[in-house]
Parts: structure tokens; sequence; C-alpha cells
């Protein structure tokens, strides 16, 4: 009876051990070599982050600007040596969850969870402030993204009820909105770029889609589907042309960064799932600087990598 | 066979419970070994956060006790069994369902456009300035009221009825119950206060959503986040959190006297049942239902008046939810499951009896001081000493796949270390009711201990077996902090409440409230499959013994 008892039980239990640890995957391959460097670790100090969810470089003098979850506005230089902050006058609500550097090295911060846009220079000092919370026009409702074209005037981009862009003058007078109706309907646009062709490309995250409009918010095109298969995003949060001309996407749920080209066409990606030097972690935006870095916002991983691809 | 099935759920119960409990109590005291004379005293922002805290929780502790007594006080004056069984269904379902739920509930509510609702809360100074924390307690308090609730009903059931007869010779039944069963069940009514202020305490995902950050539990929640990094992470966080264990231990302490009081209720089978009571009208059972079913159907109304007036219609606003939410809800599902399975297994090392040896006997009390100590632990703790101990010490039985990384061990195991101690207590407890008569014949007629486990005890505590498991797998659901710390980063989707916690902070949306409608729905069948597994048999016990007695 007792050797019966034994048998069984030394025969079921590798069973159940195996079954326990069950689920295991392979590590998927990793690409190293594109990653030049990594700067930034989790923390409260300088040069360390928690959960960065906003990156922009400069045009100017490649100076990379890092917003994060303690509200902090981090400069670095080009190679990660932080060098400046500053914080937002106001965060207990929320902190911002995109940035923009425009043409004049001012940096444009949406201040989502108060509802404005706040305008600064380089080191820090506040230059301007505007928006309010509300559905009216010119008034905002959580805006994440920011764009000054070349000629002055201001695009902002919010969601959360509004869901739509606001066009504003060189001046902040509000103009009009769009995209928010009919196909160009945005949902989250977490991004606002223009070509040299003065088309505007919208990262849609919520509908999983790249939208382009004209200047004056008509409403071109959108592709492609939600999906993480090549090709589809699964919420696509930071956008960069690169000087090819060709798109860079931070593909956040997907975990990697997307190439496509200016027909939709994705190229290639980099990235997979994970915390090693290569991997990404929900990645809330990619920026390219001087010399074509690629700087990508790995924010769950507390950090930037910088990747020559 | 079955007798094997039981022994191999016990080795796999002790092989989780130290695998989940047993690590985390081991990595903080090993990693505080050194530490141990470096203990920060709180900064002055500290210290507002926890005096905040403290309010906050007070205040909920006062508005659940509001909502929770006219609930017992219907729940055992019900004429009727079926209407004492919609209130329990009623009062459980908050219970189960994520407290973000409510709070983004009452979100939608407070920023309605609709000028009726504009108007009431401008009358009752919701969007007043510094009323955040307010917010705050209100809603926790409604996420948490079913707790001093159904403390309350039992307590009645155990000791509050006789006084309340006997005061209801002279007195109304409301102040029976207010003057006369309410003193009565003082050391309870202690236990559940503490246990909500405990548990609102301790919460992180109701503050940031009512716009209340400035509370220690969502400073600690960034906190955890930042101490991955740390060699000494959990000794980092502990010392941190010292003043916030130390009042738990307090509330604990505090509770103990009602704790015991109802814990010897296990042994008390023939407790009696209320039965229909004449002086209660009619109206009042309703009354309550209403009160009841409005505190937890609010969130559902809400949702659906606002979807349908959002942007999607509501059938594409699910469909855009679901798509969402698939990968998410297979790896969700899956630590579900493991978790009900391993709690099943852990509850089942707690079983023993008296003629057991006094090894097996202490190591089922340890298993509970174990559970219990990880309970009140805060979640970034728990998360923090997991992720120390898998990921830093890269635990793995493998070079090709880490514990953490590539599985959702760790994940199960958070889980396991959060609610485990209720299965573990239900079975602890009514292991206590099983005759021992009935043992000892098994025991007579030649059983092993694990045969009369198997064949004697269990089939009287399977039911409850079964709802203690159905328990853990709908918190494991809910659960945000810990989930979020401790995600695997190389399988599955991550978790589906950690998913729509951050969706629900980014203002109104279809697809959000359609995420948290499908985040809901689960309360609803688990809370009626417990209900049944738990309620009737007792209950049908009861009545047939009054039955046979009033034959006689």
């Amino acid at each position: 009876m007792m050797c019966r008892r034994l048998r069984v039980t030394v025969l079921i239990l590798p069973f159940f051990v195996v079954a326990a640890f069950s689920g295991g995957c392979d590590r998927p391959a990793v690409d190293e070599s594109a990653v030049e460097r990594v700067f930034g670790r989790a923390g409260r100090a300088l040069g360390e982050f928690h959960y960065p969810r906003g990156i922009a470089v400069s045009p100017i003098d490649g100076r990379v600007f890092v917003v994060d979850k303690t509200a902090r506005v981090q400069r670095f230089s080009p190679d990660g040596e932080v060098e400046h902050h500053w914080r937002m006058p106001e965060w207990k609500n929320g902190k911002p969850t995109g940035l923009y550097v425009d043409g004049h090295n001012r940096v444009w911060v949406p201040d989502t969870h108060y509802h404005r846009v706040i305008c600064y220079d380089r080191d820090g000092r506040e230059q301007f402030r505007f928006g309010s919370r509300g559905e009216g026009p010119g008034q905002f409702i959580f805006p994440t993204a920011v764009l000054l074209d070349d000629e002055g005037y201001i695009y902002v981009g919010e969601y959360g009820g509004n869901d739509r862009i606001s066009k504003f003058s060189p001046d902040r007078e509000y103009l009009f909105s769009f995209a928010d109706q009919g196909e160009g309907w945005v949902d989250r646009p977490t991004e606002i770029l223009m070509d040299k062709d003065d088309i505007l490309w919208v990262a849609d995250a919520c509908n999983r889609r790249i939208c382009q409009y004209t200047r004056d918010g008509k409403f071109i095109r959108a592709f492609p589907i939600g999906g993480n298969e090549p090709g589809q995003f699964s919420f696509p949060f930071g956008m960069a042309f690169e000087r090819s001309g060709t798109l860079l996407i931070a593909d956040r749920c997907n975990n990697r960064i997307v190439r496509m080209d200016r027909l939709g066409k994705e190229l290639e990606s980099w990235g997979t799932q994970g915390r090693g030097k290569g991997q990404l972690l929900q990645p809330w935006g990619v920026a390219v600087g001087s010399g074509g870095r690629i700087y990508c916002l790995d924010s769950w991983n507390y950090r930037v990598q910088v990747i020559n691809w | 066979m079955l007798s094997i099935a039981v022994r191999l759920t016990r080795y796999a119960g002790w092989f989780a419970l130290l695998a989940s409990s047993g690590v985390i109590v081991v990595t903080i005291v090993w990693q505080s070994i050194d530490g141990f004379g470096a203990v920060d005293m709180p900064t002055a922002r500290l210290r507002r956060l926890f005096v905040n805290t403290i309010w906050m929780s007070a205040c909920a502790t006062v508005m659940a006790l509001g909502l929770a007594i006219p609930a017992a006080f219907a729940l055992v004056q019900a004429r009727r069994e079926w209407q004492r069984q919609c209130l329990l269904v009623l009062t459980i379902i908050p219970l189960m369902t994520m407290p973000s739920v409510f709070a983004y509930a009452w979100l939608l509510l407070a920023t309605s456009s609709h000028p009726l609702i504009q108007q009431l809360t401008r009358l009752v100074g919701w969007n007043s300035p510094g009323a955040e924390p307010f917010h705050a307690a209100w809603v926790l308090a409604t996420w948490l009221w079913p707790i001093p609730a159904l403390i309350m009903a039992v307590s009645f059931k155990h000791i509050g009825a006789a006084t309340y007869r006997l005061a209801c010779v002279d007195a109304s039944a409301v102040r029976a119950f207010f003057f006369g069963a309410l003193p009565v069940m003082r050391a309870p009514l202690i236990a559940a206060c503490a246990i909500v202020f405990i548990l609102a305490a301790i919460d992180s995902t109701v503050p940031p959503l009512m716009l209340s950050f400035d509370v220690w539990a969502v400073e600690m929640v960034a906190q955890a986040g930042m101490a991955r990094h740390d060699a000494r992470a959990s000794a980092h966080l502990l010392l941190m959190e010292w003043p916030m264990l130390v009042m738990l231990a307090l509330f604990v302490l505090s509770a103990m006297p009602g704790i015991r009081q109802m814990a010897a209720w296990a042994d008390d089978v023939g407790a009696g049942d209320t039965g229909l009571n004449p002086k209660t009208a009619s109206w009042v059972w309703g009354v309550a239902l209403i009160l009841v079913a409005a505190v937890t159907v609010f969130p559902i109304v809400v949702f659906v008046t606002t979807m349908a007036s959002g942007r999607y219609p509501p059938a594409e606003s699910f469909q855009r939810a679901f798509d969402a939410v698939r990968s998410q809800g297979s790896s969700t599902l899956i630590v579900m499951l493991a978790a009900a399975a391993c709690a099943l297994a852990v509850s089942l090392t707690v079983v023993d009896g008296p003629g057991w040896p006094r090894p097996l006997r202490i190591a089922g009390v340890i298993a509970v001081g174990l559970v219990l100590t990880t309970a009140v632990l805060p979640p970034p703790l728990i998360g923090t000493a997991l992720i120390s101990f898998y990921a830093d010490e890269n635990i793995s039985p493998s070079d090709r796949w880490n514990l953490y990384e590539n599985t959702p061990t760790v994940w199960v195991a958070a889980m396991l270390a959060r609610f485990v101690f209720i299965p573990v207590c239900i079975m602890r407890l009514l292991n206590r009711r099983v005759p021992q008569d009935v043992v000892d014949q098994a025991r007579a007629d030649g059983a092993s201990r694990i045969q009369s486990l198997a064949c004697a005890r269990l089939p009287m505590l399977w039911r409850s077996w079964l709802a203690g498991a159905m328990l853990v797998a709908c918190l494991t659901l809910s659960e945000v902090v810990a989930s979020e710390l401790v995600q695997p980063p190389q399988w599955g989707g991550g978790s589906l409440a950690v998913q729509v916690d951050g969706f629900m902070h980014y203002g109104r949306h279809n697809q959000t409230i359609a995420m948290g409608m499908m985040m809901m729905a689960p309360a609803v069948p688990a809370a009626v499959l417990m209900l049944s597994l738990v309620g009737l048999p007792d209950r049908r016990r009861i009545i047939r013994a009054a039955r046979d007695k009033k034959a006689l």
C-alpha cells in the first residue's frame, strides 16, 4: 500500500511542479547593437525619472527635454548628461503627458491635468500660458500634444471629453477646432507633427491609427488598423520625423519603435518587450536628434535609450 | 486516490504559501537586518500625508457605518428568506468589484454637464476647494460599507438578537436596534470599523481618481516604483512605511477582541435565525433595498446614462473595450484561476484536528500567522519584497527563462499574499464546526488522518472552501497596485485592472465606461454563486432543526 502510494506520488508530483512553472517561454531576441547609450534610471534625483511620459529634442542645439511624473522637466545634453531642471507650477492633480520644443528653443508643455499649455524658455523660465478647463472654443480638457508650425500657428490636441485639435494664432487667439467629427475624429491625439509638405500628422492613439490633415483642418487620410501584427499599432503614442522623411512611431503597447514611410507602409521595427538593453516597456515617446540619433522614451523602464538605427 | 490528491494538494499549498507569504516575510526581515538603527523619521511632507490619510480613513469609516447600519438592520429584519438573499447579494457585490469603478462613476457624475446634476453638486459643495479628501472618503465608504454591514448582521444573529427582542417589548424596532442591540455588539463593531479604516488607509487607487493625491498610500506606490532599483528595496520601503505599519498594528490589536468573539461563533452551530419579526413593517425592507441597491447599482446607472450620451454607440464602445482588453484579459484570467487554485491548496494546509500530531498543528498555526501578516502589509511592500527576491536574485530553474520575467509566478504569489487569508480563515474557523464524532468514527474505521480529512471533513467544508477561492479570484481581478508592481515584463499582456484604472484617469470616455462595466460584471454571478455555496446549506440545517424541534 505504501509502495503504491509512493509510486503514485512520485509519478504525479513532477507534473505538478512543471505545471506550476509553466507558462515560461524563451526570451525573445534582443537587438542591443543599435543601442548607443542609455541614460536615466528610476528615482527623483537629478538625471533620474519617475515614469517619464514626454520627450522632445531641440532643433537648435540638440538638447533633450524629458517630463516625468514628478512634474519635472529635465534638460539633457545630446549625450544624456543632465544640465538643468525645473518643476511645473502645480502638479497635485496630475503631471504633463507631452512635450514640444519649437524652432525658437522654447519648451511647450501641455499641462494635461490643469487643462492649459505653458511655454518656457530652455532654462525653464515661464514665457506665457494659455487655456482653461472647458469644452468651449479655446478651452481644453486634458491637452496632450502641442505643435508650432513654421508660421507660428499653434495646434493643441486634447482628449477625455473634447477629442479634438484646436488651432491658435501666433498671438494665441483661438481660430478653430478640427478632427472632432466624421472620419477624422480623433480619440486621444498624443502627438502632432507637420511635415515639409505642410501636412499635419496626428498619432490618434485610442483609434490606433495615424491621421493626416491639412493646415486648415481638413482630414486627408488615416492608416493603419489597430493590432500587433506588422503594420498595425497598439496605441501609437509618440512620433518623430527623420531627416530622410521617414516617420518613427512609438508603438506603446507593442513595446517597439516602428519606422514607416510617408505612404503608411511599415519598413521595420525595433525593440521587444522587456527590461534589458534593447528592450522597451510602454514607450511613450520618440524623438530624433542631431546626427540621426533616435531617443526612445522607455517609460516603464524609467530611462531613455539612444539608438542608432 | 482522493486522499492522495488531498495530500498532494496540501504539499502544493505549503509550497505556494512559502513561495508567496514566506518569501515576503523572509525578504523583508533579511533585507532589514542591516538596516535597523537607520529608521527614517518622516519628513514634514510625509507627516502631512500621514495626517491626511488618517483623516480620510476616519471619514470613510464613519460614512461606511452610516451606510452599513440601515443595511444591517434590513438584513436582520427581512421578513422573507428571498428578501434577505437579495440584500445579501447586493451587499456582497461592492466588495468583489474594483474600487476604481466606484470612483470613476462618481467622477463622471461630478463632471456631468446635466444642469440638474450640476445644481445638486453645487448644493452639496462637491466641487468646493479642498473637498477632494471627502470625495475619496465617500467613494471608499461606498466600496467598503458591506464589511461592517455583514459583521453587524452576523453579530446580531449571535449576540444582538436577544437584547433586541427584549428591547422590542417597549421600544420601536429602530430604537431597539440602535439602543438595544448595537451596544451589545460593540466589540465586533469596533473590529468592523478597524477593518474598514485599515482598508481605506492602504488603498491607493481611489484617492488619485478623486484628485486626493496627498495620502500616504499614493506616495508609497511612487516610492515602491523607485525602490525597485535599490539593492535593499524592501528594507528601504519598510523603513519608510513604519508609521503606517505601526498604525495598522494598533488597529489590528483594537480589533482583536471583536475578532476573537466572532471566531468563537464558529463553534456556535445553532445560533438563532432571527426569523420573522412581526414588529418590523414591511416597508423597512423596501427602503433598505432601495438604499443598498442605489449604492451598489449606482455605478451601473451612471455608466449607462453617460454612455448613452457619449461619442460612440454602446455596442461599438463595448467592442473597442473588448479589443483593448483582450490580451490583458487572458493573462488576468490565467492569474485569477491560478490564484484561486493556489488558494484552495493553501487553505487546506490549515485544516487539522485534535488528533493530529503537534508539529502539524503548529505548522497550521504558523501558516495562519504568515497569511495574516502579509494580509495587513501594504501592497507596495508586498510587491517590492517579491520583486526583490524573484527578480533581483534571478530565481529561476533555467537559464533560458526567468521566473519573474517569463511566468506569472510572482504575480500569483502577490495575489496570494494579499487575499489568501480569507479562505484560510474561513477553513480554519469552519473546520471547528465539523462534528468530532464523525471524524472519530472515520478514524475508528481505519481511516488515516488524510483520509479522514478527505472523506469526513472536506465533504462538510467544500462549499465554503470553493467560495473562499472564488472570492480570491474576484479580488485578484480587481487588484491594481500589487499587480502593477509585479507584472511580468515578458509574459502576457499585463493586468486588466491596471489598464482600466489607468484609462480612468483621463476623463469620460465610452470605452473606459465599457471597461468599467466589464470589470463589474463578474461580481454579480460570483456573489450569487458564493451565497448559494455558503448561505443555503447552513440555513437549511437550521430551519430543518427548528422544524424537528417543533415536531417534538
